[in-house]
C-alpha cells in the first residue's frame, strides 16, 4: 500500500472478502473516516480492492481514466479558483465590491423586474442613487456624481441629465426604438447602434415611466436568444440599474473618450455605458466581437 | 491561481492513481456513475485550488479521500434539499414527459421562475443529473448552469415563504 500511516494496520482480511460485504463495510466507515485515521486507512484499502476488481472484471463501474482526466481539465480545472463547492446553491454572502475612480454616494435601492417575457438576458435591478458633487464634466452634467460599482455578481452606475442628439442610420429593426427615444425626449448622442449582429428580427419596444424614471426597452428576437437594448433616464430622484454578471470583472472599453463596461452573464455578453444622462445597456449578445462592433457603431465605427 | 508545471504533473499522477478508488467510493455514496464522476472531479478541482496543501500533506491519498468524502456528502445534502424544494412546489408542475415539464403559469408568469431555470433545477434535483450533464444538455457552461439553479432555488424558496 502506498500511503503512510498504514504500516501497522493489517487490512489483508479485506482481500478475499466478498464485494457486497466490502461495500457494506465501506458504508459503515465513510462517516467515521474523518475522525479516525485507521478508518480512513481502511476506506483507502477497501476502495483500492474494489477498484482493482472493477478493472479486472471490466465492470460498468470502470471509467476510462484518461478520458476522465481530459474532461476534468476541460470542465472543472478552469473553476479551480472558485471558492466553495459547485453544489453550494445557497446565496453567497461574500461580495467583492470594487469602486471605479469616480466620486460616490449611495442612496436607496429598489427592485426592478423586467417586463418582457421569455427573454434570456439578466434581470435588471434598479438602484436609486443620488449624486452630489462634481466630476460630471466628462458626462456633460452640472452637478452629477457618477458611481460605478461592481461586485462579484453585479454591476451598476447612476444616471444623470439628458443632453445631445442621437444617431442616424440605425438598422430597420431599431426604427421603433428610435421613435420611442425621440418621443420620450431621450436626446443624447451615442446611444443607438448602427450595427446589429445578423439573425435578429424587428424590435419590440416597451416604455415604462414612474415618478422616478423612464425606461425604454427594446427586445430583438433571435433564433438562439434575444438581444435587449435598454435606456433609462432618471427624473428628480434619478435611479440606476444594476446588472447581474458573472464573477469576472468587467472590461473597460473606451471609444472616443467614452468608457463602456463589457461583462458576461451566463455566457452572454452585456455592455453598459452612461452618456449625457442616459443610462444605456445592451445584453444578450453571443460574442465579445459582436458587442464591440455594436459599441463601435455608436461612434460611426 | 494557476498550477505550475510541477503541481500539475503531481496532481495528474495522483488523479490517474486514485481516480478508480475515489470513483468507487463516490459511486457507493451517490448511487450514480455521473454523480460519482462529478464528485471525483470536484474533489480534484478543490485540490487544484490549494495544491500546496495537498502536495505538502504527509498523506496525500488520505487528503484526497477525505476531500472526496466531504464532496460526496455535500452533493448528497444539496441535491436532497433541492429535491425537497421541488417536491414542495409539486402542485405547480407536472413531471417531465419527453423533453417538456409542465410548469404552472402561476410560477412561470408571475416572474417567480423561468421555465428554463426550473428545467435545470428539475434535472439536477429530480432526474439526478450532474451539473455538467445538465449544463451540456442545455448548452451552458457549468458556472451558468449553477447560477441558474441557484436563482431558481432562491426564487422558489422566497415564493414559498411568501404566498404558497
Amino acid at each position: 500500500m502506498s500511503i503512510q500511516g498504514r504500516k501497522e494496520a493489517d487490512f489483508s482480511i479485506y482481500d478475499q472478502m466478498e464485494t457486497s460485504l466490502l461495500e457494506e463495510r465501506l458504508r459503515q466507515l465513510v462517516d467515521s473516516a474523518e475522525e479516525k485515521e485507521s478508518d480512513l486507512d481502511a476506506v483507502l484499502y477497501i476502495t483500492e480492492v474494489l477498484a482493482r476488481r472493477d478493472r479486472e472484471n471490466v465492470t460498468e463501474e470502470h471509467m476510462d481514466v484518461q478520458a476522465s482526466w481530459a474532461s476534468f481539465q476541460e470542465h472543472y480545472l478552469p473553476l479551480a479558483d472558485r471558492e466553495g463547492s459547485i453544489y453550494d446553491f445557497d446565496e453567497d454572502p461574500e461580495l467583492d465590491k470594487r469602486e471605479a475612480p469616480l466620486s460616490f454616494l449611495h442612496a436607496n435601492v429598489e427592485r426592478f423586474h423586467r417586463s418582457l417575457r421569455g427573454v434570456t438576458a439578466a434581470v435588471v435591478v434598479v438602484v436609486c442613487m443620488l449624486a452630489a458633487s462634481a466630476t460630471a464634466s466628462a458626462f456633460g452634467f452640472d452637478i452629477w456624481t457618477v458611481i460605478v460599482n461592481w461586485t462579484s455578481e453585479t454591476f451598476d452606475f447612476s444616471v444623470a441629465d439628458v443632453r445631445g442628439s442621437y444617431g442616424e442610420d440605425v438598422p430597420e429593426q431599431l426604427c421603433e426604438l428610435k421613435q420611442a427615444i425621440i418621443e420620450n425626449g431621450f436626446a443624447a448622442e451615442h446611444i443607438l447602434p448602427t450595427y446589429l449582429p445578423k439573425g435578429y428580427g424587428e424590435g419590440t419596444v416597451e416604455v415604462r415611466s414612474d415618478e422616478h424614471s423612464t425606461d425604454i426597452i427594446c427586445m430583438l428576437p433571435g433564433e438562439s436568444g434575444n438581444i435587449i437594448l435598454q435606456y433609462r433616464v432618471g427624473e428628480e430622484d434619478p435611479s440606476h440599474s444594476t446588472f447581474e454578471k458573472d464573477l469576472t470583472d468587467p472590461d473597460m472599453y473606451k471609444v472616443d473618450g467614452m468608457t463602456h463596461y463589457i461583462m458576461t452573464n451566463m455566457d452572454q455578453y452585456e455592455a453598459a455605458w452612461l452618456t449625457n444622462g442616459v443610462e444605456c445597456a445592451i445584453y444578450g449578445v453571443e460574442t465579445k466581437d459582436e458587442i464591440i462592433k455594436m459599441i463601435d457603431s455608436l461612434y460611426g465605427g | 491561481m494557476k498550477l505550475n508545471e510541477r503541481e500539475r504533473k503531481a496532481i495528474e499522477l495522483l488523479y490517474v492513481e486514485m481516480h478508480d478508488q475515489l470513483f468507487r467510493c463516490a459511486r457507493l455514496m451517490l448511487n450514480s456513475n455521473s454523480l460519482a464522476e462529478e464528485a471525483v472531479q470536484e474533489a480534484f478541482r478543490i485540490a487544484c485550488g490549494k495544491p500546496e496543501s495537498l502536495l505538502s500533506s504527509e498523506n496525500p491519498h488520505g487528503w484526497m479521500m477525505l476531500t472526496l468524502l466531504n464532496t460526496a456528502k455535500n452533493m448528497r445534502r444539496s441535491v436532497q434539499k433541492l429535491n425537497d424544494l421541488v417536491l414542495y412546489v409539486g402542485e405547480y408542475w407536472e413531471p417531465a414527459d419527453g423533453a417538456e415539464i409542465e410548469l404552472d403559469l402561476a410560477l412561470q408568469y408571475d416572474g417567480v421562475v423561468s421555465k428554463e431555470d426550473f428545467h435545470l433545477l428539475y434535472l439536477v434535483a429530480v432526474e439526478g443529473y450532474s451539473i455538467l450533464e445538465a449544463a451540456q444538455q442545455v448548452g451552458l457552461s457549468m458556472e451558468a448552469c449553477k447560477k441558474r439553479i441557484q436563482r431558481a432555488k432562491k426564487k422558489l424558496r422566497d415564493k414559498i415563504k411568501g404566498t404558497l
